[in-house]
Order: C-alpha cells, then sequence, then structure tokens
C-alpha cells in the first residue's frame, strides 16, 4: 500500500517540476554546455578542437584582467559593508523604535523601483552636469567626475547597498527573531554585557542566515552590472570596466571564443567560492549540534 | 533502485524535449554540415588569402538547394528597393532554373512608417549575424547595415575579389576601378558597392579665387587646409572659413589623419593622453574662437566652404549650374594617405561563405554589376530619390548621355540651364579620383573621442581631463 502511494506522490511531483526542469535545462544547462564546447574550438562553424589556446588568449588580454580585478574588488568591498550596514539596521529595527513599520517599508522599497526610474534618477544626481556637482559648488568646492573617475566604484557600491539593504535586513530579522529570549535571559542573569552578548549569543545563532546572506549578497554584487551598463554604456571608465562588460563587448564584436572562455571561467570561479562557503558552514552546522 | 530509476526518468524527458524542440534547427545544421564538410575544402580554398589560383576546380553540384527543380538562392536586403526587384525579375527571366527569394525588411522612401525602424534594425542585425556565425544565413546579402569588418574576422564572407581575378568573364575596366580597388579589408574585397555617393566641398568659386590664396585641392592634406582657410579669412571678407557641424567631427577628422600615431592596434596601446593630442583639440577650440570653423549653418554667404556630398549625375549638374556659383571640390586627406577624393558606398552586396550555391550566387552578383541591370535614369521617378553613382562605367554613360540629349534640366531653384559636356568630363574626373571611402558610422574610437570632446569644447572640462578620459576608454577597447 506504502508502495503504491509513493508512486503517485513521485509522478505528480515530476509533473509539477517537469516545466521548470525543461525550462532551465533548455535555456541554462544546454546552451551553457555548448558554450563549453566552443571555448575549445576556434570558430562556431566547423571549427576545429584547440584546447586551451582560447584560454590562454583570453588570460592574455588586459581588459579581461582588469575586468577580473575590477569584479573582484567590487565584490570584496561592498559585500562586507553591506552586510555590516544591514546587520545593524535589522538589530535596530528588532528593538521596540517608533515609525518601526514605515522604516522597514522605506528600506524594502528600492527593491521594487523599476531599473530605468533608478537609473534616470541616479544620472541626474551623479552626472558631471548633475545635482550632486551643483551642491558641492553651491558649498564651494570644485566638481568632481562622478562616473568617469575612481569615484565610480564608490557611486556603484553606494547604487548597491542602497538597492539590497532591505532584502538583507529582511533575512537578518527573520533569523533574529529565531533566537529563543530564553537565551538572552540567561545571559542577563549570569551577568553578560552588551557586548558579550551580543557576540556570544546572537552572532552565533545567526551564522546560518549570516551564510545565507552572504551568497545572495554576492550574487547581487553581480547583478549590479545592469544599473552600469545603462549608466554608463559599453565602455565606461576603467574603474567599473566589469567581467559582464567584457562579455558583452565581445557578443556584439561576435567573438564567440573569447565570450565563451570567459563565461565558463566566471561560473567556475563562483562555483569554487559557492562551494567553499557550503563546505565551512556544513562544517560549522555539524560543530553546532 | 526507485530514485535511480526516476531520476534517470527526468533526465532522459529533459534532453528528450530539448532534442526535439531543436529538430528543425539540428536537420537543418546536419545537412548544412554535410554540404559544409563538402564545401570545406572549397571554403578553405577561398579564404586563404591569395593562395586561390583556380575556380574551375569547384564544382561541386549546386543542386544541393533546391525546390521544385529550381536551385534557389536567397538574397536579404534591409531596405526595399526597386533596382533588386527588377534584377530578381530580369535574372529569373533569362535563367528559368534558377529562383531567387528576396526579402526585405523596411520600406523605404518619404512615406514608410518610420516608427519602429530601430526594432526592426535591431533584430535584422541580430539575427542575420546569428544566421552567418552558425553557418547558415542567406547566400547572397547588402551589406551596408551589417558589420562588414566582424564578419571578415569571422571569415563569413566570401572574398569576391579572388572571384573576380580568376574569372575570365568578368572585366575590371568596366566599372570605376579606383571604388574596387579602394574598397578592401584585410587586402581583399569582401563587398561590393554597385553605387556610391561622392563626398567633398562646396564653395563660391568666385569668392574663393578672389582671395588669391593659391590651394591644390586635388592634393591637399588636413594641415594644408587648415592654413589655407587661415589665410581666406584674413585676406577676404567672408566671416569663416568652413562650416563644421560639430568641433567633434572636425577632431575626429584631423585624428583619422594621424591615426597610426594615437592607434597602434598591433600593439595595443593609446596615445592620447599626449602633448600631440592635446594640442589638436587646443587646435579645433581656436578655430571655433577665430571664427575660422563655425557650427552655425551660415551658408555660401559666411563661409567659404562646405561640406558637400553628391548623390547623382543630376544633383552634379543641379548644383554647379546654381545660381551661387559653386564649385565642387575635393575634400582634404589625411596626412597618411594618399591623395584623391573621397565616396561613400551603397548597396554593397557580399556573399556567404558557407552558402551552398556560391557559383550561381557569384553569377547573379554579376548580373547586379552588369549593364543589363543598370537604369537609364538617375533619379527614380516615383520616389524621386537619387540613385548614387554605378560601379559600371557603362551604365554611367548611360546615364550621362541621356542627360546631353534631353539638353536642358531646371536647378533646386527651378532656373533652367543647359547640360554642356564640359560639365560631365569635370564630374567624370572627379568620380575616377575618389579613393577614400568613407563610413557614415562612426567607430567606436570615434564615438569615443567624440563623446569626451563635447566637454571640452562646451568650455566644461580641461583638455589635460578630455585627453586623459579619452586615453583610458579607448585603452580598454584596444586590450580587449
Amino acid at each position: 500500500m506504502n508502495g503504491k502511494g509513493l508512486r503517485t506522490e513521485w509522478t505528480i511531483a515530476i509533473l509539477f517540476l517537469a516545466p521548470s526542469v525543461i525550462g532551465f535545462a533548455l535555456f541554462y544547462v544546454i546552451p551553457f554546455t555548448v558554450g563549453i564546447f566552443y571555448s575549445m574550438m576556434d570558430s562556431t562553424v566547423n571549427g576545429s578542437f584547440v584546447g586551451f589556446e582560447n584560454y590562454r588568449e583570453l588570460l592574455d588580454s588586459g581588459s579581461f584582467r582588469k575586468a577580473a580585478m575590477n569584479t573582484f574588488v567590487f565584490t570584496g568591498v561592498s559585500v562586507p559593508f553591506l552586510i555590516i550596514l544591514s546587520l545593524l539596521f535589522a538589530l535596530l529595527l528588532n528593538q521596540q523604535l517608533f515609525l518601526r513599520n514605515w522604516l522597514k517599508t522605506s528600506f524594502v522599497l528600492p527593491l521594487v523601483v523599476p531599473v530605468a526610474s533608478i537609473v534616470l534618477f541616479w544620472q541626474i544626481l551623479f552626472d558631471w552636469n548633475g545635482t550632486v556637482n551643483m551642491w558641492l559648488q553651491g558649498i564651494g568646492i570644485d566638481r568632481i567626475d562622478w562616473m568617469k573617475s575612481e569615484w565610480s566604484m564608490g557611486v556603484l557600491t553606494l547604487l548597491y547597498i542602497w538597492k539590497n539593504i532591505g532584502f538583507n535586513i529582511i533575512l537578518f530579522l527573520a533569523g533574529l527573531q529565531n533566537i529563543p529570549q530564553s537565551y538572552y535571559e540567561t545571559a542577563d542573569i549570569e551577568g553578560a554585557g552588551q557586548w558579550h552578548k551580543f557576540t556570544h549569543i546572537t552572532l552565533v545563532y545567526l551564522t546560518p542566515t549570516m551564510f545565507l546572506v552572504l551568497l545572495m549578497s554576492i550574487i547581487n554584487s553581480f547583478r549590479v552590472f545592469r544599473e552600469t551598463y545603462l549608466l554608463a554604456g559599453d565602455y565606461p571608465y576603467d574603474r567599473i570596466y566589469m567581467l559582464q562588460h567584457y562579455m558583452n563587448n565581445m557578443f556584439y564584436s561576435l567573438d564567440m571564443q573569447k565570450l565563451t572562455s570567459a563565461a565558463v571561467l566566471m561560473v567556475g570561479g563562483i562555483l569554487i567560492i559557492v562551494t567553499i562557503m557550503l563546505l565551512v558552514e556544513r562544517r560549522f552546522r555539524n560543530f553546532m549540534e | 533502485m526507485k530514485k535511480i530509476g526516476l531520476f534517470s526518468l527526468i533526465c532522459m524527458m529533459v534532453f528528450v524535449l530539448a532534442a526535439c524542440s531543436n529538430n528543425t534547427d539540428g536537420e537543418a545544421e546536419s545537412s548544412e554540415n554535410e554540404k559544409a564538410a563538402g564545401s570545406q575544402h572549397q571554403t578553405d580554398k577561398r579564404t586563404d588569402a591569395g593562395k586561390q589560383t583556380d575556380t574551375q576546380t569547384d564544382t561541386e553540384p549546386s543542386s544541393s538547394k533546391t525546390e521544385n527543380g529550381k536551385t534557389v538562392i536567397t538574397f536579404a536586403t534591409f531596405y526595399e528597393n526597386d533596382l533588386f526587384k527588377e534584377a530578381k525579375r530580369k535574372y529569373e527571366a533569362k535563367h528559368p532554373n534558377i529562383e531567387i527569394q528576396l526579402t526585405s525588411q523596411h520600406a523605404s522612401g518619404m512615406d514608410a512608417n518610420w516608427d519602429n525602424w530601430e526594432t526592426i534594425h535591431e533584430q535584422f542585425v541580430k539575427t542575420t549575424n546569428t544566421q552567418m556565425l552558425a553557418g547558415s544565413g542567406p547566400d547572397v546579402l547588402e551589406l551596408d547595415e551589417l558589420p562588414i569588418g566582424q564578419y571578415v574576422n569571422q571569415k563569413v564572407l566570401v572574398n569576391v575579389g579572388e572571384l573576380m581575378e580568376n574569372d575570365p568573364d568578368f572585366h575590371k575596366d568596366q566599372y570605376f576601378v579606383n571604388i574596387l580597388d579602394n574598397f578592401k579589408l584585410n587586402d581583399g574585397t569582401y563587398a561590393i558597392p554597385l553605387q556610391f555617393y561622392l563626398n567633398g566641398f562646396t564653395g563660391v568659386q568666385e569668392d574663393i579665387e578672389q582671395t588669391s590664396v593659391s590651394f591644390n585641392d586635388q592634393s591637399w592634406t588636413w594641415e594644408q587646409f587648415i592654413q589655407v582657410s587661415k589665410e581666406m579669412i584674413n585676406k577676404g571678407d567672408k566671416k569663416h572659413a568652413f562650416e563644421a557641424p560639430t568641433p567633434g567631427g572636425l577632431l575626429n577628422n584631423l585624428v583619422q589623419g594621424r591615426y597610426s600615431e594615437f592607434v597602434d592596434e598591433a600593439n595595443r596601446k593609446a596615445n592620447f593622453d599626449s602633448a600631440a593630442f592635446i594640442g589638436l583639440m587646443k587646435q579645433v577650440q581656436q578655430m571655433l574662437d577665430q571664427g575660422i570653423i563655425t557650427t552655425e549653418g551660415g551658408g555660401a554667404d559666411s563661409t567659404y566652404f562646405r561640406d558637400e556630398i553628391l548623390l547623382s549625375i543630376s544633383d552634379y549638374l543641379r548644383k554647379q549650374n546654381s545660381s551661387y556659383g559653386e564649385k565642387f571640390y575635393i575634400m582634404p586627406h589625411a596626412e597618411e594617405q594618399k591623395a584623391g577624393g573621397h565616396f561613400q558606398a551603397l548597396n554593397m552586396i557580399g556573399i556567404n561563405a558557407h552558402s551552398p550555391v556560391k557559383e550561381e550566387a557569384w553569377d547573379f552578383v554579376k548580373f547586379l554589376m552588369s549593364e543589363e541591370l543598370g537604369q537609364s535614369t538617375d533619379t527614380l521617378m516615383d520616389t524621386g530619390n537619387q540613385t548614387g553613382f554605378p560601379l559600371n562605367r557603362n551604365v554611367y554613360q548611360k546615364q550621362a548621355q541621356n542627360l546631353l540629349q534631353i539638353g536642358k534640366m531646371n536647378d533646386y531653384e527651378g532656373r533652367e540651364f543647359t547640360i554642356t559636356e564640359k560639365d560631365l568630363q569635370s564630374l567624370e574626373s572627379y568620380l575616377t579620383a575618389a579613393v577614400h571611402p568613407i563610413e557614415y558610422k562612426f567607430t567606436l574610437i570615434q564615438e569615443i573621442i567624440y563623446e569626451e570632446s563635447e566637454a571640452f569644447f562646451a568650455g566644461q572640462k580641461s583638455a589635460e581631463d578630455v585627453a586623459k578620459l579619452i586615453q583610458n576608454r579607448v585603452t580598454t577597447y584596444l586590450n580587449e
């Protein structure tokens, strides 16, 4: 009796999963696999196998190295910033605060604003002839070329944090609310200070949430390409020239070999980072239990 | 055990469905691969630089692409063109075993609906690019809107230059050889312009001669032109020497003149952050300030020279004989280039390197270039569009003779004038002197220079800052 019930359940499950799996395979898995093959050939039509020649050419390209460095620096700088800020705000919002709901809404709003509006507004603010420069001139400081100097990385980081802080705050709030109050009460009885409570209770029990937030933030840091492209075009100032810019340009110049090799390298890099993170998380979880 | 079975079931379903949806493409692809494998030998020979000697050995039967027993040649164009429609009719009448499938994406002419142009254009370019890269795509293409340079790099166009050399039926002297010889990329001809416009300057002859500044427009460079402009301003009454619609455009022209000084593509280096480039920018600014060039359209009264583009024989005659007394002058050329005029190619035709019917396609292209098709008038009756100068000299002669016979014509102000042999001869000398092709689409580097220099010419950024920015962005591009 059990066996038969299980079979029907499995069939129903497959039927529900099928559209999603088919779509995923058709639009992601299969093209990417074909892309891996293309990256080893010298032409998309009647190409001959050239092994890692394309990868060698790719690593030779100064712009690719620059793009990879920029992407790495951007993720490395903005993700810690974002996590610290969102944790702080989550802690604040976890307490009884005046205007708490209004604050929560205002943090989440950036996520639902359409990209075109965000880009328009940001452009008006940070253009050479834009609002921020006008204010600066008003108080007597020289204009700064925001999008065409080293400051462009700062503008992007600001955009990234502004956009994604709401999402992380929600995740942290959920994590915080899962910590039983009894732990804090026990700690109070034992006479633990604020800092001690924070590091030994909050942070420790937030760690699973922390991993999730870290993962989502890293992925979102790659998503910032959309706003960057709309703000600065195909060939921005070289400080904000990212991997996706490189791949986009290769696509437009019909250079499929470099495009597919760059994509494979990027996916490989992300896979390594995520795998390391998941391994560490599993270790930690075993330790906790 | 059950789980393994179910998982393999899922995987199989995924693959089967994916394979099924690819079926139509898959079939086409596998048959393409067969043909491609067979014609791989030919393709390799054709795209080998200059080693091809004998087209006669490429006798693979062309019946591999037939419908109803006829060989099909697909011909893709972007704009509708009556010339091509007529070509299809005439060629099919002459060769009953051939069918030409002519496709176009957008109507041309004044009454067409231009609202969706951008979408249609983008889609056309993307679809054609993908098809060409996948080894399919049309047999014959009109390359005006397509990235010819990238196609050549990816080796998807036939080197028609070699076809021309090796075909005993093709007589190069029937055409304007200067146009054919100078429309090359990587030392090969991959696109044949069926028509062309002539670019140059126009100026009121009397006023120019009055200043008695000597110059030779057959061979002057941009540097010499700037000198001449300065002298003319000093000696004559007019306020400006040259009308530059945008200072950025003029800057681009000057940079083109010394391109190798600023861009070293082989070593992937740019040299814009240099005194030379900053000097150029300041020079253009100076010319603007001194009034040598103006960005306002003052017309013939306030400037000596203006940009001009000749659209057809009638166009030339009307402008030559207008009441202003204007004369056509050859534009200055870049320091590094040879002397000669400039032309803009139209209706460029290319052959797909992976086409299964290359022989027939080449025959059709020859027909397109021949005088059997050439129109005897250079203005289309129904749309009034100028057709450009034909590549085929015999067609040109026919048009010229036709006009001579008509004898009289109205200029753009409605005044009548007589058409003289002298006018036509001077036009012909300009046509045979045109050697530099002009792209009306900006290259990327030109776009970058144009965008960044705007801030300098508006007085907002210093030349040094702009030079650094240009250097930065161009280096990113060169290093890709």
